[in-house]
Order: C-alpha cells, then sequence, then structure tokens
C-alpha cells in the first residue's frame, strides 16, 4: 500500500470524523435547541464544547466565549456565588458525578444533574424548577394553613378522605389511619354518630350543608357542628368535599344562657309594666272598697264583702310587690350582711318546713359579707330549700353549702367585664327528681311552675332571680332527671362590714347594765326636756338615737334617715299628730320598727285621753332607765305582746 | 309658701284617668283636704299653673301619663313655680326612675297602690319639710 494511499484513507478517516464530529455537533445542537432543559456538554479534558440556548439563558456568566475555553472545575467555580443549595452527590459506583440541588440566580432557581457521556466527557443539565419550587412550597403552606384552620377540616373526593388535620382526627378520636378509605359521612356517623344520610345529601343537592347533633360521652352531653362544602373540580374532574367539623358545646351553653337572660330580661320589663299597670288598678279597688265600707254598718253582709275585697286587693298587691322583684323594679335597701350569719338564722325557719324524712345539711364559711337585705336573701333561700323539698316527695337530703370562690371558678355564661372583685358561692343541693332540660329553660319565667294547682304561684323563683340579679349576682342550674338539683348563687363579696348589732340584758348583778349596740331608735316627745333625757338615756344604752319633737317632725326625720330604724318609742298625746296615728302611718311606711309608746295618761277607759290600740305595747312615764331597758328588750324578743299587763298602765296606777 | 298644717293644702292633682283622680279626691276629702284642683293631663295642669299657681300650694301628680310624662311635666312647671312641693305617684319603684324623679326635683314620691295613711305620712312630710325650709 502506498503511503498516498495511507494518507488519502488517512484523510477519509478524517474527513469521516470531521463529518461525523460536525453531524455528531448538529445532532447535539438540534437535540439541545427542542430540549426544555438547559444542556452544556464538557469533553473528556473537561473543558465546555457545547450549551444550548436555554442553558445560556439560565446561567448569566455563561458567555458565547466561554465555550472551549471554559474548563469543568472553573465552571463550578463561577456557580458557587450562586450556589444555595448545591449538593455534589458522587456515585462512584456509575462512575457518574451527579450534583443536584437549586441555584438561586437571582430569580430563578435552577436544577443541575451531570452524567458522563460515553467518551468520558460530561452533560450538564440546568432545569429552571422556579415553578416546581414554588408549587411545592405553596403545598406546604396549604398543609400548615389547613392544620392551622380552627376546627377539624377534611377533604374528601366523593369516596375517599384525601386529606385530614389534626384536630379533625382529635375530634373523633381517631388515628389517621383509620380514615383511609373512608368517606368523611361514612366516618362521622361511625365515630362520633352524625347523621350520614344529612350529609350525603350535599352530594345530590351540589350546596353546602350544615348539621348539627349531640352525643353522650362519659356521661356529658357534646354538641357537633358539621359543615359539608362542594369544591368544585378542574373542568372534566370530579370535584371535591370540604368537611369542617367543630365541637360547639361551649357556644351552644353559652347561648342558651345568653337568651335565657335576655329573655328573663324582657319578661321582666313585661312583668315590670303589667304590675303598674295592676298596681292602678288594685288602689282604685281598694279605694272604692274603703269608701263603700265607710257606708255600710258592721251588722250588715254587704260588710263582710267588702272586707272579703280589701283582703283580695292586698293579696294582689303582694303578687305584684313579687312581679316587681323579679323585675327588678323593686328598691332593695342598701344594707350589707353576714350571709353566714342569716344562714344560721334561717335554719331555724327552715327547719319546720321539712318533713321528717327529709335531711338537710349546712355548711359555710365565715366571714361573708354580701350587699344585699337580710329580708331579700332569706327570701332567696326559703324559696330555694322550699322547691328542694316539693323534688324529693320521698324524703332526701338538702345540701347548703356556702364558699368564697375565685373569678375563675364563675359560670362561662358570666361576661368578663362582670368578673371583677371577689365572689361567693351559696349552693342548695338536693337529691330529688331533678329536671329535664325543658323545665331548667324555664323555672325562672314568671308564673312558670310544675307544682299542683293552687300550690304554687310560679313567682318564687322568678323572685329570686329578680333579687339575685339586683344584687349583682349569678344562678347557675344543674340538673338532671332522677339525680337531683343544685341552685348554685354566685353573689359579689362585699368590702363593708354590718355594724354588729348586740342586745345585752340587764343582770341582777348589773341592773343598769342593758345594752343595745348598733340598734337605732325615733323618739318622739313634744316636751323637749324630756326628750332630752329619753335621748341620752337611750344613747348610754348605746343606741343611735334620733329626736323629734312632734308627730310631723318624726315623719319628716325618718323619711330623711336611711337606716333601719329599730324601734319609734313615741309619746302618745301629742298635738296635730298623735302618737298612736303616728304609729299606724309608721306601720305603713316601715313595718319592720317597733313601736312603744309612753304616756302619762292610761292606755284605755275614760281617763285615756286617746284610745291606745289593745296590742300595743304601752310605757308608763316617768321614764326610768332600767324600765325602758326592759321593755326595749322585750320588746325586741316580742316578749311584750298584747294586754301585757306589765306595761299597760292600769287606770288605779295612772291616777 | 309655707303651709301650717294639712288642713291648709290646697292641691292641684295630676292624673289622666279619672278613677284614680276620683280616688285621690277622696282619699284627700278623707284627710280633711278639700281644697282639691284637677287635670287630666300635663298641658291642662300647666295651663292651670300659669294662671291660677296661688291658688296651688301642693302638686300630686301620676308619673305615668300618655301625653305628657310627670317628669315633663315638673320640668315645665319649675319654670313656672321652682318650688311647690311636688309629690310624685307612682307605679314604677325601680331606681333609675326614682333616680330620674329625684333629679327631676319632686318632693317625695309615693307608691301605688297606697292607703289613706301612708298618703297622709307623705303629705305630712312635705309639709313639715316645707315648714323647717321655711
Amino acid at each position: 500500500m502506498g503511503l498516498g494511499k495511507l494518507f488519502a484513507g488517512f484523510c477519509g478517516f478524517l474527513c469521516r470524523f470531521m463529518i461525523l464530529r460536525s453531524e455528531a455537533k448538529v445532532f447535539f445542537d438540534d437535540l439541545a435547541s427542542q430540549a426544555d432543559e438547559g444542556i452544556l456538554y464538557f469533553d473528556s479534558r473537561g473543558m465546555l464544547q457545547n450549551a444550548n440556548g436555554i442553558a445560556f439563558a439560565l446561567l448569566p456568566f455563561l458567555k458565547a466565549d466561554a465555550l472551549r475555553s471554559l474548563g469543568f472545575e472553573d465552571f463550578f467555580k463561577s456557580l458557587d456565588p450562586y450556589n444555595r443549595h448545591l449538593r455534589n452527590e458522587r456515585d462512584e459506583s456509575e462512575k457518574t458525578i451527579s450534583f443536584s440541588g437549586l441555584l438561586d440566580t437571582g430569580v430563578r432557581l435552577c436544577r443541575i444533574r451531570s452524567g458522563s457521556a460515553r467518551h468520558g466527557g460530561m452533560y450538564v443539565f440546568l432545569s429552571d424548577v422556579t415553578e416546581a419550587e414554588s408549587s411545592q412550597h405553596e403545598k406546604v403552606r396549604m398543609s400548615r394553613l389547613l392544620q392551622a384552620v380552627p376546627g377539624g377540616m377534611a377533604v374528601c373526593n366523593g369516596s375517599e378522605i384525601q386529606f385530614a388535620n389534626e384536630e379533625f382526627l382529635k375530634l373523633l378520636d381517631i388515628s389517621g389511619s383509620q380514615i383511609r378509605k373512608k368517606n368523611i359521612p361514612d366516618i362521622l356517623s361511625e365515630t362520633i354518630s352524625a347523621d350520614g344520610n344529612a350529609l350525603r345529601e350535599m352530594k345530590n343537592l351540589g350546596k353546602p350543608v350544615m348539621i348539627e347533633w349531640a352525643r353522650e360521652r362519659d356521661g356529658a352531653q357534646i354538641w357537633y357542628e358539621a359543615r359539608m362544602v362542594p369544591v368544585p373540580g378542574e373542568p372534566g374532574m370530579p370535584g371535591l368535599f370540604a368537611c369542617f367539623l367543630r365541637d360547639v358545646t361551649e357556644d351552644r351553653v353559652q347561648k342558651a344562657q345568653f337568651y335565657q337572660a335576655q329573655k328573663l330580661e324582657a319578661l321582666g320589663q313585661l312583668a315590670g309594666g303589667v304590675a303598674h299597670d295592676f298596681n292602678n288598678l288594685l288602689s282604685i279597688v281598694d279605694g272604692y272598697a274603703r269608701m263603700a265600707l265607710k257606708h255600710v254598718d258592721k251588722d250588715n253582709q254587704a260588710w263582710n264583702y267588702l272586707e272579703r275585697i280589701k283582703q283580695a286587693n292586698r293579696r294582689g298587691a303582694n303578687l305584684t310587690k313579687q312581679l316587681l322583684t323579679f323585675g327588678r323594679h323593686r328598691i332593695v335597701a342598701d344594707t350589707v350582711m353576714d350571709l353566714k350569719e342569716t344562714l344560721k338564722d334561717q335554719e331555724v325557719l327552715l327547719c319546720p318546713l321539712l318533713d321528717a324524712s327529709i335531711r338537710m345539711s349546712i355548711h359555710a364559711d365565715s366571714g361573708i359579707f354580701i350587699d344585699c337585705s337580710q329580708d331579700s336573701m332569706a327570701q332567696v333561700l326559703m324559696n330555694l330549700v322550699i322547691n328542694s323539698r316539693d323534688a324529693m316527695p320521698d324524703g332526701g337530703t338538702i345540701t347548703i353549702d356556702l364558699q368564697r370562690i375565685n373569678n375563675t371558678d364563675l359560670p362561662s355564661h358570666v361576661p368578663e367585664d362582670l368578673r371583677h372583685g371577689d365572689f361567693c358561692r351559696l349552693t342548695v343541693m338536693d337529691t330529688g327528681h331533678g329536671m329535664d332540660s325543658e323545665t331548667i329553660s324555664r323555672i325562672f319565667d314568671p308564673f312558670y311552675t310544675t307544682k299542683e294547682q293552687g300550690k304554687g304561684t310560679g313567682l318564687g323563683l322568678s323572685m329570686v332571680y329578680g333579687i339575685v340579679r339586683q344584687a349583682s349576682g349569678f344562678i347557675d342550674v344543674q340538673s338532671a332527671l332522677g339525680e337531683g338539683t343544685s341552685m348554685k348563687v354566685y353573689l359579689p363579696v362585699s368590702k363593708r362590714r354590718p355594724v354588729a348589732r348586740q342586745a345585752i340584758p340587764a343582770s341582777p348583778a348589773n341592773p343598769a347594765g342593758a345594752m343595745f349596740n348598733g340598734y337605732s331608735v325615733l323618739v318622739v316627745e313634744d316636751e323637749p326636756d324630756l326628750l332630752l333625757v329619753v335621748k341620752n338615756m337611750l344613747q348610754d344604752m348605746g343606741m343611735d338615737v334620733i329626736t323629734a319633737g312632734n308627730g310631723n317632725d318624726a315623719l319628716l326625720k325618718q323619711d330623711e334617715y336611711e337606716g333601719r330604724i329599730d324601734f319609734l318609742l313615741t309619746d302618745v298625746v301629742m298635738p296635730e299628730l298623735n302618737g298612736v296615728r303616728l304609729s299606724e302611718m309608721m306601720g305603713e311606711l316601715r313595718p319592720e320598727t317597733k313601736v312603744i309608746f309612753m304616756s302619762g295618761y292610761p292606755a284605755s277607759g275614760t281617763m285615756a285621753r286617746i284610745q291606745v290600740p289593745e296590742d300595743a305595747v304601752l310605757m308608763a312615764k316617768p321614764v326610768v332607765y332600767e324600765k325602758l331597758a326592759g321593755v326595749l328588750f322585750d320588746r325586741l324578743n316580742n316578749k311584750a305582746k298584747s294586754g301585757d299587763d306589765i306595761y299597760r298602765w292600769k287606770i288605779a296606777e295612772a291616777i | 309658701m309655707i303651709v301650717n298644717s294639712m288642713n291648709d293644702l290646697k292641691i292641684l292633682l295630676v292624673e289622666d284617668q279619672s278613677d284614680a283622680r276620683a280616688m285621690l279626691r277622696n282619699m284627700l276629702s278623707e284627710l280633711g283636704i278639700t281644697q282639691t284642683f284637677e287635670a287630666k293631663d300635663g298641658n291642662e295642669a300647666l295651663r292651670f299653673m300659669d294662671s291660677a299657681f296661688e291658688f296651688v300650694n301642693l302638686v300630686i301628680c301620676d308619673w305615668n301619663m300618655p301625653k305628657m310624662s310627670g317628669v315633663e311635666f315638673l320640668r315645665q312647671l319649675r319654670t313656672v313655680d321652682p318650688s311647690v312641693p311636688f309629690l310624685m305617684v307612682t307605679g314604677r319603684s325601680d331606681m333609675s326612675s326614682v333616680i330620674e324623679a329625684k333629679s327631676s326635683g319632686v318632693s317625695g314620691y309615693i307608691r301605688k297602690p297606697f292607703s289613706p295613711a301612708q298618703l297622709e305620712a307623705k303629705l305630712r312630710i312635705l309639709v313639715q319639710r316645707g315648714k323647717k325650709a321655711g
């Protein structure tokens, strides 16, 4: 073979090789230009030989003159400034080096992987993952968001739950694996006894569905609310359903209590209004009955009838008084009282009301004072205890408990702004037949009663409610059929202290030692010197003394005196308004005041200037310290009664 | 104007219900008070007081009247006669209306239903207060 032939063969080979090379380049260019990735080719020496347009676009540092001058190592160095998450994973076994990671080239994120070419070169593939990354981020964000949705949330594609947040699983008390291959209506009805059919209905209606239901758990009722919302799918794709699930027990309770309070408020206003008009009518009936009585003799049958009318009228007036208490239209005296002391006092009065089959036990913290009048509180207790008694026809136990509590122990329906200060809780609990929720929701309504006709007015608890609200307190009722009832009265504790009232009788050793600390007396005497003497005596006994020089003045003084007046000590014979008339008026204005007459004249008979009523207590003048103290003491203890000779002047003694 | 005794009282009754007016008139006459004038609403009473206030030394007025309420009547009355004792008759006994009444300047109030003795006591208190102040 000649050298020329060899040369020609070599040239042919070279040409073929070059053609092949250029074919390869064309092939690369073709392929690379159609690829949607950036492609770079480094030859076996590690020199950049080729790169497509996308690679240039993705890598700003890559200039046209880099071809055949940029080495592989330099290439990666150039990437460095953009390299945030580049990971170098060399797989030695496959003799490839692959880099994968994200490049942050200002706006773009790229993923790079490299693979070895067959003849020792290397391809680097770059792809723009901006969109893919951000959609991945979006997914993570959405999933966090759905976890953070208040309440449970699940998404279902019609046959299977695709997503459920933790709250959803918690509400159903199941784990994530248990919801697989289940749909929402089924799982809700299986776990928390929802009405699955109602939820399935949404599928047919294509509209959101909301259901609320309750179920028992550990003896308590739990309320759920589920909303199913259709989520339209992409065109041609089936839609999804989202389910929002909440435990609404607390809401239900608060709402119910709110409505209850609103209803009672409205009823109170209504009752107050009715009572007002009713009072007008009563005054008219009463007035005409009084007038008619004047024209009828006592032996006339009509006199009796008129008396009956007057009596009925009084009962009517009492009823309206109770209604007004409920409607908080009554003025409750501004007094402070020791709740434990009142409980003790009331125990004596309450016990006789209870059957032998009913046991009553009282536990009370001491030193709890509240701003409320003793009478009102007595009414509250009396009503609660009587209701407890009536709930236990076969006997049982009434437990009365009084204790200081923290604001946090107040019922949840009490608004935040009314929780300031200290509170106490008075609980009256029975072991009776209990009430259903329907009854509980109505017990404070005026005229609502479960008692037999004629046995209750239906005003007892309304009054309790009125008094408690007026004292800025709250009531909570807990009851279940067959399990008894517990009425909890929450009252704000007062910082004031009542004036200690203490009556100490005189003793044989100390005949002048009687004391009436904290008691008050209105003395009425038209003889100024005597008035002064009596005033001094009473002050010595520790009393708060109000003096008046005549009947009219006494009326004015009592009108201006804001506290309670325990005694009225009045002269009988006075000009303009005598003591007897004065005592009649006092009886109407201040029925709690105990009246003692003092007179230099006999109480009755021909020598009496003014007839003193039969049942009055009359003390003879001159007024002597020991005698005065004795009369006051006995009057206080109701020992001095009608016709009591000790205090009545016999005609003989008077003269 | 000082009233020395109950018998000197000259009272204007303002009350929209004729029954209630008659009742009051009768009660007052039982108490020996016979000089009474009557008006069925605030406007009538104001017209009366405008021309004849020297004939009246006490006003008894129902608080709850349809055309002009007691409180409105009292407000207007005070521009005519700033001092005549004013006894408010009310079925409304809640604290707020009593406070409202007091701040409008009533001299006293009496709650329905009331007995002649209660009315007498209230009148005596007003008379006595007038005497002290006078």
